[in-house]
């Protein structure tokens, strides 16, 4: 009763391994089912084979059914493994924390500021770890399971930032030892100073926002051995966040945030917030932050700089060159000269007041499709040619390219009657052409 | 996966589906009908980004799911399934865009297509009208009346049809859909 399809199918379909009457099947479908139609071209732009991502996305499903990905608050069980990698951070935290206060360099409150606007991507982390085993853990295994509840996102790319970050500690000869040291239960003392332990090092070791749930934990159920460990030099990476917003203030999702130079990168979450972490020697940091329909933007940033506010601005070109049509099916998008044009670029042709997207959807809407031009069986499209006022006001408003008279006065009647237009950013009196499509509905 | 073994999901149709998902709230419901089609969504998304970020964008629709059939009454559950894939595909784009990403294709979208929805409910077969059609097919062009005749009447595929009449295969494609919408244009006239 269901009208799925095989993706096996399609893959062999696309990868020609169907026989002709097979073929034949699944086109005259997806002559039928737009859906399949439009899923099909999507598939024909990649390589024939999607089995893995598909795969990948059963499991996905599946484990959101479960409640252990993407879901806000989810509930996730840590392994054993876990509770070693939090016991290690433990020990790294206690040497950091003698470590500091022997310095006395490091001002309390903006650790614990930074443990307050940590990301919550960085607990992807722990997601990853649970499926790959860490390295060098494995030894130090506490018995007990825990529970740990974690707010999670998608901010996958920065989760893996974050992920490697973490791996490079696992390398970290200080840690090894500091490893030793915990397995040898020498000193034992109890958790007391632990709460200004999590929050001092959070910035320097990944995984951090789970810590205190971590440590919570394991407080209530034993005393945990801590080691202090020797003077190990502290390390050396730093965790950059930040917010994305656009030109109105709202914060951006999706943006890609670079390191340049490096793959090295995040993508923000659904309030436009990431977090990336560099190593604290890199000299002449350039973050490069990059969203379509958005001038990309490079910023210089300096070795205090660790919280920023980015805005983008609206790109002028990036949809510039797309010939508004009514219909949707084959109507143009279209190149003109200004898609080439430099990314710097910030001029803005005049566009609808509410964007092309809706402009698109009062055409077609709208549309009469003229008796006349049935009874002839005409379709086609009509373009439209109309000057943008400095104001928004439309002037001249002239067919360049015609159908039918019928269709052509009705264009003209959409356009004269249709959404107000932004005028071009350099206040110019500036010429647009739109495409009303005429099809039977 | 576990949850599709029991029979129940694998043989309900998409609407007891949802029932049983409004009714309980349990997502295993809503996956096993998400499963039906997520291969589709997939395959829609993959039009706008790349496959890392379709595979994101099919999570986030199934999120989308949960609110949104709570909310909505879903007759043709493919079939807006499909308009939501397009929908949700179109935001991000306004939104996100990897830099050196593909260029966007603005084709084929926003607009519901006037046939869109309709292609499920009438598209029953149009092959059933087919011999009270012959006249029709006759006031084709003669690229159209070729192919549609080769496809639809000797069901041979867009290649055998290319490689028989020497057409090109994405042309071949488009004279089966204008062919096809067009017959369907004169036969209306004749029933009318």
């Amino acid at each position: 009763m269901n009208h799925s399809v095989d993706p096996e199918l399609i893959r062999r379909y696309l990868a020609g391994e169907l026989d002709n009457k097979a073929m034949h099947a699944l086109e005259k479908q997806a002559l039928d089912d737009p859906f399949l139609a439009d899923a099909l071209e999507g598939f024909a732009e990649r390589k024939p084979d999607q089995r893995v991502h598909l795969a990948d996305l059963n499991r996905r499903l599946e484990r959101r059914v479960q409640g252990k990905e993407e879901k806000k608050g989810g509930v996730f069980v840590l392994n054993y493994r876990w509770l070693a990698a939090a016991g290690v951070l433990l020990v790294v935290g206690t040497g950091l924390l003698w470590l500091m206060q022997i310095e006395k360099q490091r001002d309390h409150s903006i650790a614990l500021q930074r443990a307050m606007v940590s990301d919550s991507s960085i607990t992807d982390t722990l997601q990853y770890y649970n499926r790959e085993e860490p390295v060098a853990w494995g030894k130090a295994t506490p018995e007990k399971p825990l529970a740990v509840s974690i707010p999670s996102d998608t901010a996958l790319l920065a989760a893996k930032t974050a992920r490697a970050g973490a791996f490079a500690a696992a390398m970290e000869p200080s840690l090894v030892n500091a490893n030793v040291m915990w397995k040898d239960d020498s000193i034992r003392q109890p958790l007391a100073i632990a709460p200004s332990l999590a929050d001092s090092i959070e910035g320097r070791v990944a995984a951090a926002p789970t810590y205190k749930a971590m440590e919570e934990e394991m407080v209530s159920r034993s005393p945990v051995a801590v080691a202090p460990a020797p003077a190990a030099p502290a390390m050396t990476t730093r965790l950059i966040q930040g917010k994305v917003k656009a030109p109105d203030n709202e914060g951006m999702p999706g943006v890609t945030v670079r390191v340049e130079g490096t793959d090295k990168g995040a993508l923000t979450d659904n309030q436009g917030n990431f977090s990336i972490r560099v190593a604290d020697t890199t000299k002449d940091l350039k973050l490069v932050v990059a969203a379509i329909g958005f001038n990309s933007k490079k910023l210089d940033v300096s070795r205090s700089d660790n919280n920023l506010d980015i805005t983008l601005k609206e790109q002028a070109n990036a949809l510039s060159d797309v010939v508004v049509s009514g219909y949707g099916k084959k109507s143009g998008y279209r190149k003109k000269e200004g898609y080439s044009m430099q990314q710097e670029n910030v001029y803005q042709l005049p566009m609808p007041v509410n964007g092309y997207e809706l402009y698109r959807e009062y055409l077609a809407k709208n549309v009469h499709y003229p008796a006349s031009a049935a009874a002839a069986n005409i379709t086609g499209r009509v373009r439209v040619s109309v000057r943008v006022m400095p104001d928004g006001t439309l002037e001249d408003i002239k067919i360049t390219r015609r159908l039918q008279p019928d269709c052509d006065a009705e264009a003209l009647r959409l356009v004269r009657e249709g959404p107000e237009w932004k005028p071009a950013s350099d206040g110019r009196a500036t010429r647009v052409q739109i495409d009303v499509h005429f099809a039977p509905k | 996966m576990a949850f599709l073994h029991h029979n129940i999901m694998k043989d309900a149709d998409d609407a007891e589906l949802i029932q049983e998902f409004k009714r309980s709230g349990q997502l295993d419901y809503l996956a096993a009908l998400y499963q039906r089609y997520m291969n589709l969504v997939y395959g829609v998304c993959l039009r706008y980004f790349d496959e890392e970020a379709s595979k994101d964008a099919v999570m986030q629709i199934f999120e989308d799911l949960i609110v949104k059939l709570q909310q909505h009454e879903i007759q043709n559950f493919k079939s807006w399934l499909h308009v939501l894939t397009k929908n949700h595909c179109l935001m991000k784009l306004r939104s996100m865009k990897n830099r050196e990403g593909r260029e966007i294709s603005l084709e084929g979208l926003p607009v519901m297509e006037n046939d869109s929805f309709a292609h499920h409910e009438n598209g029953v077969s149009i092959e059933i009208h087919l011999q009270g059609m012959e006249k029709c097919l006759e006031t084709l062009p003669e690229e159209q009346k070729r192919s549609v005749d080769l496809f639809y009447l000797k069901e041979k595929s867009y290649r055998e049809v290319a490689d028989i009449t020497g057409y090109d295969m994405k042309k071949v494609k488009s004279y089966i859909q204008n062919g096809k919408r067009n017959l369907k244009i004169c036969m209306d006239q004749q029933d009318a």
